[in-house]
Formats: C-alpha cells, sequence, structure tokens
C-alpha cells in the first residue's frame, strides 16, 4: 500500500445537468487518514462530486481518482475499499434491520459483527424491527451501520447526520466516526459534505469550500484558524472610522468594532493598538463562521 | 448469520417481486376454479390474462422497484460489477417465468383457444417479450405499469408492422414468394423470427440502459424527491395565485399525467388500427370479387380485430385502474400527502375535488375516448361494430365495470404507499370479488335476477354496484389518514365481501 498516494485526487471535474453547470474543474487530493470537508450551500455541487467519485455520473471532463484507480475502470476494486452513505436513506420495505444488515454484509469480505452489535446498542436499534417502522434519523443510523461495519478506507458521508437528534449526531460525530478512524490511526480515510460544520468542527482535518461548482477555498483547518481571526476592539468613546486593509468585514456596536481578518492579522492589530483602544481581544474563527464569511 | 451471503443477495431479489408473481399464479389456479356459466368470460382467457400480465408485471418490476423504493443507489455503490446486479435479475426473472409457464401449460383448460393454436410458441413468445421488452421499458421509464403498457404496445406495433408488410409483399410479389407469404404457417413463422428479434434488441437495449445508468441515474434515484419537490412547489404557487378549487383540480391532472400518455398511446395505435383495417376490408372485398382465395387474408383480418379489440379493452380496463390507483397511492409515493393533509382545506371537500376530478378523467379517456374510437370505426364500417361489448347495448354493464375498477383501485390506492402495490391490491380484491360471486351464483342461480335477456340489472350490476359505494366511502375514510393501519384496511375488505353478499341476497327477485 503506497502511503503517499493520495486516497482521492480530482482534477479538473466538470459535470452538467442539461445547461446547467453542477460542477466546474475542480480539484480536489485527500490525503490518506484525514477527515475532508466538503462545505457549500445548497446547488454548490457537492453531491454531484461525490457521485461522480462513485462513478453514479459520468463527468464531462477531468479526472477522477480513488486509491490511485479509475473508478470507471475498476469499479469493483474501488468500490470494495469504500462505503458510501447517501443524503436519502431508503431500504427494501420487506426487510428488518438485521436482514438489512446481513444483506449489506453479504456484499462484503469483511464485516466487523461486534462492532455491528455495539452500534445496535448504540443506537437503540431493534434487530427485529421493519425497516419501515424506522424513523428517518434511525434509517440514517442504519445507513451509517452499513458503511461502518465492514471497516472500508474511505468513508463517504453525503449529509450524514440529517435527520439525526442532537444527542445521537453529536456521538456518531465524536464517537463513531471518531472510533472509525482510530481504529486504524493514518489508514481510514474520511469524505464528508454537510451543513452542520460546528458539529464536524473537531474532526475535520482539511476541508473545500464550494460555490456554485467551483472550489472557492481549500484550506488545512488549522491553518485555516490561524488565518482567519476575529478582532474585537472596545473604544472609550464612539468608534472611528476607520480603512483596515485585510479586513474582509467589519461591524460595530455601540463602542465596540468586530474585524474579521483573513491573513495579515498582525498588521491590523497593530494599526487598532495605536488607536488606543480600551479593550482588544483576539480569536481564531470557527469553522462555520469561516464558511460564512467567504461565501458572503 | 445464519444465511449464505448468495443465498441471501439471489432470495432479495426474488422476494421483491414475489408478491407480484404470487398474485399472477392465484389469479391462474383461481381462473381454473371459477364455474364458467357463472362469470361470462371464458376461464382460459383469465387464465391467458393472468399469465400475460404476470410475465410482464414480473419482469418489469423485478427493476422498476429499485426506482420505487430508491434503493438503486444501493445496487449501484456496492463492490460488485455493475452488470451483476442486471444479469442476478434477469436471472431470476427466467427462473420465475419458466415456473409461470409450467403452471400455465399444466392448468390451462382449453390450449385450442390460444392464439396460433399452438400453447408452447405462445409461452416462449410472450416469456421473452417479457424478459426482454418489459424489463427495456422498466429500465427506461422506470414505472412497472408504464412498462406494461409500452410492452405491450411494442409488440402490437410489431405485429401490425408485420401483418401490413406479409399482406403487401404475398399481393405484390409474384410466383412462388406470393403463394408461400399467403400461407398461414409461413405468416405464423416469419412473426415469430420477427417476436425473436423483438426480444433479442430489447435485451441488447436493456443492457445498453443498464451498463450507462450512471447517465441518467441520478435523475432516476432522486426523481420521486424531485418530483415530490416540484409538486410541492407547483401547488404552493397555485394555492398562492388561485381558487383552491382550481389548485386541487390542477394538482390532481397532474397526479393523472400517465393516463393522459396512455390515452395518446391509445388514440396512436386505435388510428393505425382503423386505418390498416379499412384497407385489409377492401382487400378482402377485392379478393372475394377476383379469383384469388380470401382465407389468409381473412386469417390475418381476424389477427388484427383481436390486437384492435385489445387496445380499446386495455384503454378501458387500464385507464380505471390507473386513475383510481395513481390519484390516491401517487401522492403518498411522492410523500405530498401529509403536506395536503396540513392544507387549509377540509378532508371532505379535498376528497370530493379529488375523486370528481380523477372520476370525469377516467370516464373521458377510460370510456368516452374508446368508445368515441370505436364509434369512428364502426361508422366507417358502415356502422358495423367490431365486438358486442363496443356496441350502445352494454353500456350498463361497462359503466358499472368501470367504476368498479375506478373505485377498489382508488380503495387500494387510499392505503398503498406506490401505484403498483395499488394495483396489484386491486387485482387481489378483483378477483375475490368474481370468485365470491361466482360461487354465490352457483349457489343460487342468475335467474333470480331477471329472465329478461340483456336486462341492465343483472347479479353482477347489483353487486358490483354495492361495491362501487361501500369501496368510495371507505376511501373517504382512509384518505383522511398519514397512515392506515392493516386493523383498518382489513375491517374495510371484510365490509366489502359482507356488501358483495348482502347487496347479492337483497338483490334478488323471485321470478
Amino acid at each position: 500500500m503506497n502511503t503517499d498516494q493520495p486516497v482521492i485526487e480530482i482534477q479538473g471535474l466538470t459535470h452538467r445537468y442539461g445547461r446547467a453547470e453542477a460542477v466546474q474543474g475542480l480539484n480536489l487530493t485527500v490525503p490518506r487518514g484525514r477527515c475532508y470537508g466538503l462545505f457549500g450551500r445548497n446547488g454548490a455541487g457537492k453531491t454531484t462530486t461525490m457521485k461522480c467519485l462513485l462513478n453514479l455520473l459520468r463527468p464531462r471532463a477531468g479526472t477522477v481518482r480513488i486509491f490511485g484507480l479509475d473508478p470507471r475502470r475498476q469499479e469493483v476494486a474501488v468500490k470494495s475499499r469504500l462505503a458510501y452513505v447517501p443524503d436519502t436513506v431508503a431500504f427494501y420495505p420487506w426487510m428488518s434491520v438485521r436482514d438489512t444488515l446481513n444483506y449489506f454484509a453479504a456484499f462484503r469480505k469483511h464485516w466487523n459483527r461486534e462492532l455491528e452489535a455495539q452500534l445496535l446498542e448504540r443506537f437503540r436499534l431493534d434487530p427485529g424491527k421493519n425497516v419501515n417502522a424506522l424513523s428517518k434519523g434511525q434509517k440514517t443510523q442504519l445507513a451509517l451501520m452499513t458503511a461502518i461495519c465492514p471497516e472500508p478506507e474511505l468513508l463517504i458521508l453525503d449529509e450524514p447526520t440529517s435527520g439525526l437528534d442532537p444527542i445521537v449526531r453529536r456521538e456518531f460525530i465524536e464517537t463513531v466516526i471518531g472510533a472509525y478512524q482510530e481504529g486504524d490511526p493514518g489508514n481510514r480515510t474520511v469524505l464528508v459534505s454537510t451543513h452542520l460544520i460546528t458539529e464536524f468542527e473537531g474532526l475535520i482535518d482539511e476541508f473545500t469550500i464550494m460555490d456554485a461548482g467551483r472550489e472557492v477555498v481549500r484550506m488545512n483547518a488549522d491553518e485555516a484558524r490561524e488565518k482567519y481571526q476575529k478582532i474585537r476592539v472596545r473604544f472609550v468613546g464612539e468608534v472611528p472610522k476607520l480603512e483596515l486593509p485585510g479586513a474582509i468585514s467589519s461591524r460595530t456596536r455601540g463602542r465596540e468594532l468586530e474585524v474579521i481578518v483573513n491573513g495579515g492579522g498582525s498588521v491590523v492589530i497593530d494599526h487598532l493598538r495605536s488607536l488606543g483602544p480600551e479593550e482588544l481581544a483576539t480569536e481564531s474563527l470557527r469553522l462555520e463562521e469561516i464558511f460564512t464569511v467567504t461565501l458572503q | 448469520m445464519n444465511q449464505s451471503p448468495t443465498f441471501i443477495v439471489w432470495w432479495k431479489e426474488v422476494r421483491s417481486v414475489l408478491p407480484l408473481w404470487g398474485v399472477a399464479v392465484f389469479a391462474m389456479l383461481v381462473s381454473t376454479v371459477a364455474p364458467e356459466r357463472a362469470i361470462d368470460i371464458s376461464p382460459s382467457t383469465l387464465c391467458l390474462f393472468a399469465f400475460t400480465l404476470g410475465s410482464l408485471v414480473t419482469s418489469a418490476h423485478l427493476f422498476t422497484r429499485e426506482c420505487s423504493d430508491r434503493t438503486l443507489i444501493w445496487q449501484l455503490t456496492m463492490p460488485q460489477a455493475r452488470m451483476a446486479p442486471f444479469w442476478r435479475k434477469c436471472c431470476v426473472a427466467a427462473g420465475l417465468q419458466l415456473l409461470l409457464t409450467a403452471l400455465f401449460l399444466m392448468v390451462i383448460p382449453r390450449p385450442q383457444s390460444l392464439p396460433a393454436n399452438d400453447p408452447y410458441l405462445f409461452c416462449a413468445i410472450t416469456s421473452l417479450v417479457a424478459i426482454a421488452s418489459a424489463t427495456l421499458w422498466g429500465l427506461v421509464l422506470r414505472q412497472t405499469a408504464g412498462a406494461v403498457v409500452m410492452a405491450l404496445t411494442s409488440a402490437a406495433f410489431l405485429m401490425l408492422g408485420t401483418y401490413s408488410f406479409l399482406e403487401w409483399s404475398a399481393n405484390e410479389l409474384g410466383g412462388q414468394w406470393a403463394q408461400a407469404l399467403g400461407k398461414p404457417h409461413v405468416q405464423m413463422w416469419l412473426m415469430s423470427c420477427l417476436w425473436v428479434l423483438l426480444a433479442l434488441a430489447s435485451g441488447i437495449a436493456a443492457m445498453i440502459v443498464w451498463h450507462r445508468l450512471q447517465l441518467k441515474g441520478d435523475a432516476a434515484v432522486i426523481s420521486g424527491i424531485e418530483i415530490g419537490v416540484m409538486a410541492q412547489f407547483f401547488s404552493a404557487r397555485t394555492f398562492a395565485r388561485r381558487p383552491v378549487w382550481f389548485a386541487l383540480i390542477t394538482k390532481e391532472l397532474g397526479l393523472l399525467r400517465h393516463c393522459f400518455w396512455l390515452a395518446a398511446l391509445v388514440v396512436a395505435a386505435a388510428g393505425v388500427f382503423i386505418i390498416a383495417d379499412l384497407w385489409l376490408e377492401q382487400r378482402i372485398s377485392a379478393a372475394i370479387r377476383g379469383t384469388t382465395h380470401p382465407e389468409p387474408l381473412l386469417w390475418w383480418q381476424g389477427v388484427l380485430r383481436g390486437v384492435g379489440m385489445g387496445i380499446f379493452v386495455l384503454a378501458m380496463v387500464i385507464t380505471p385502474l390507473m386513475c383510481g390507483a395513481l390519484a390516491f397511492a401517487e401522492e403518498r409515493h411522492l410523500g405530498n400527502h401529509a403536506w395536503q393533509l396540513c392544507q387549509p382545506v377540509s378532508a371532505l371537500r379535498r376528497w370530493f375535488n379529488k375523486i370528481g376530478t380523477v372520476a370525469a378523467v377516467s370516464v373521458i379517456l377510460g370510456l368516452l375516448l374508446p368508445a368515441t374510437l370505436a364509434w369512428i370505426h364502426a361508422s366507417l364500417r358502415n356502422g358495423e361494430p367490431m365486438d358486442s361489448a363496443l356496441a350502445p347495448g352494454a353500456l350498463p354493464q361497462v359503466l358499472t365495470a368501470h367504476f368498479l375498477l375506478f373505485s377498489l383501485s382508488a380503495w387500494a390506492g387510499s392505503w398503498s404507499q406506490n401505484t403498483i402495490s395499488a394495483i396489484m391490491k386491486t387485482f387481489v380484491a378483483l378477483i375475490a370479488y368474481v370468485v365470491l360471486h361466482a360461487q354465490m351464483a352457483g349457489l343460487h342461480t342468475p335467474r333470480y335476477y331477471s329472465t329478461i335477456a340483456d336486462h341492465p340489472v343483472t347479479a353482477w350490476t347489483v353487486t358490483g354496484l354495492a361495491l362501487v359505494v361501500v369501496a368510495l366511502f371507505a376511501t373517504l375514510i382512509n384518505h383522511r389518514m398519514l397512515l392506515v393501519p392493516p386493523r383498518n384496511w382489513l375491517t374495510q375488505s371484510a365490509v366489502l365481501v359482507s356488501a358483495v353478499v348482502i347487496a347479492f341476497y337483497t338483490g334478488m327477485v323471485d321470478n
């Protein structure tokens, strides 16, 4: 196994639905063992990108490689090493939870029965219950189980936590995905597309923000937190009118000024200090704030 | 895990169509026990109908169910070759078809009444068309009902096309060719070859469609949801700008879009049939006047009339079935039912709008349209109707049958989660009704009803109308619920049976 080789490598990916460009010239590289976030508004092209990766859609242009393989030509080899959870989950209506798990296990060479039992208990899913009787959240839980139990090298999750209650969502993100990656550190990769960026804050190593099918920002999460800073300044009197080079946005609330900078924070801080503020504090932006600021 | 992975994977395919296949088997078996004198239809016709429809529906549904259940995504993302599920489904279709064929050959009461006078040839052709053509249309249309209609239509068009070619060649070519082509067995041989070619071409096309599914596959996976969202958006716009009744009617017409497609197909097929039939009649007249033998032409006229009758019967049977089922089950399938229940419109008003609109569409497309086409055909043939069932005297029976089909499918649709499931349940209900009625008629002969020949009030019309009223009332009850629990539809089934029994006995007239 070549550990230096990226798990996912996309170059110049383009896909259209009729005349509408869903993805335009996207480049993406996901290294092994990382949790990679794909963020964007509705219709940004995240799901289309994932479906091109899985050979569910054929790209108009560009190349896609997973584990260095072409998912179109080496479909079985690629899919036996990954698992996918779609944004809309549906199961065969005549099957029970147990039947469904057995059905998905039938396609896999490896299936962790111990993990399956643990997850059934954690999610409080009755194995004898018909899938039609499951709630939307429980169906999502079952879909996650079918993806995690074969312990694949790559987990592709498209809005995996939609429909889950906050407790299960937190447990799923921190415990289930965390435990999945820790099961074989450095080798298990996660590509996740989500709107609930805050929930994934601690897990995301790298991310790409997409808008209208194009990449807007691609960054390492730690670097992003260092680069994007929020500076809060409180003045004794009124907030003076300022020209701050490098500031992405600024907002005034009474005597307080809030400035968001993308790099060059020290220059802005020095400039603000020179004005003799009553208080000056800096903090790193959370990923969700970076997402909001970037797309505004 | 007790079962082997291979068994689980194959059993899943079998299980997905087992209820439909079971209905076909049940219908074939029942057709042999129904007393012929009590049900005006030959048992072999019922058996033939069940076999043909069962074959087409089973093959198409194996593929379309993945779309209707929105589970196609799992088949495409599992670690298996893209063609693996396709071949698995084809093998299951072939296996089930073999069993169905074996049963058909065992139970068919009168093999001599089958088309082509050869049950083996008929079974082989039906099986080929079912597995290849219904599969192809199922993959293209992603809907079982549409796939069955298109498979039948493509077969009918092939038959008409072949007939026209043979007729032309037999008349235009001279010498031995004309003589050879004029003989029925040569025509049958050529026709069979073309059916096999149709099946082969359909099979190859189906493989290509499945293999390149990703090009359209994404739309299929989410089409149900997209249509649901679009329907909601459309309804929301309509609610905001138009009167409520207009919004409700527009929405109902949108739900019945498949019926309009079917009507367009019927018009096209009937047009081709009428032209071909008139042309053939001219040829027969010319042959009778001249020295040519008219027998081959008369044989072909019989085949053509059979196809033509099939087109009219298809429109008259499928349209009310589809209208009733689509009106109620499609809404639940699209996920719009809960949204509809939350609108500030009373359930009764919503139900009246729905039933009124759908019944009107059903009557227009399922009765008036075929009647108009039959009238055009009869007018062009100097007022001579093709069959007594299409004559004006049969109107009370036809109307009762139409509303019975419509109301039973609406009732089945009101507690089903999708259209094909509703149609399947309607078939079960219809068969149960026919058997129950036949058994009662066996105990108390229909002479109690009327001794007047062609009297409009028969045992069938009395029990049929009772069923219509009770089924529509049950539909209203179910329409108010988001999910209909099994005890409700079981109770309603018992009430429907009671209604038939009570109507049968109270409606008797002692002569």
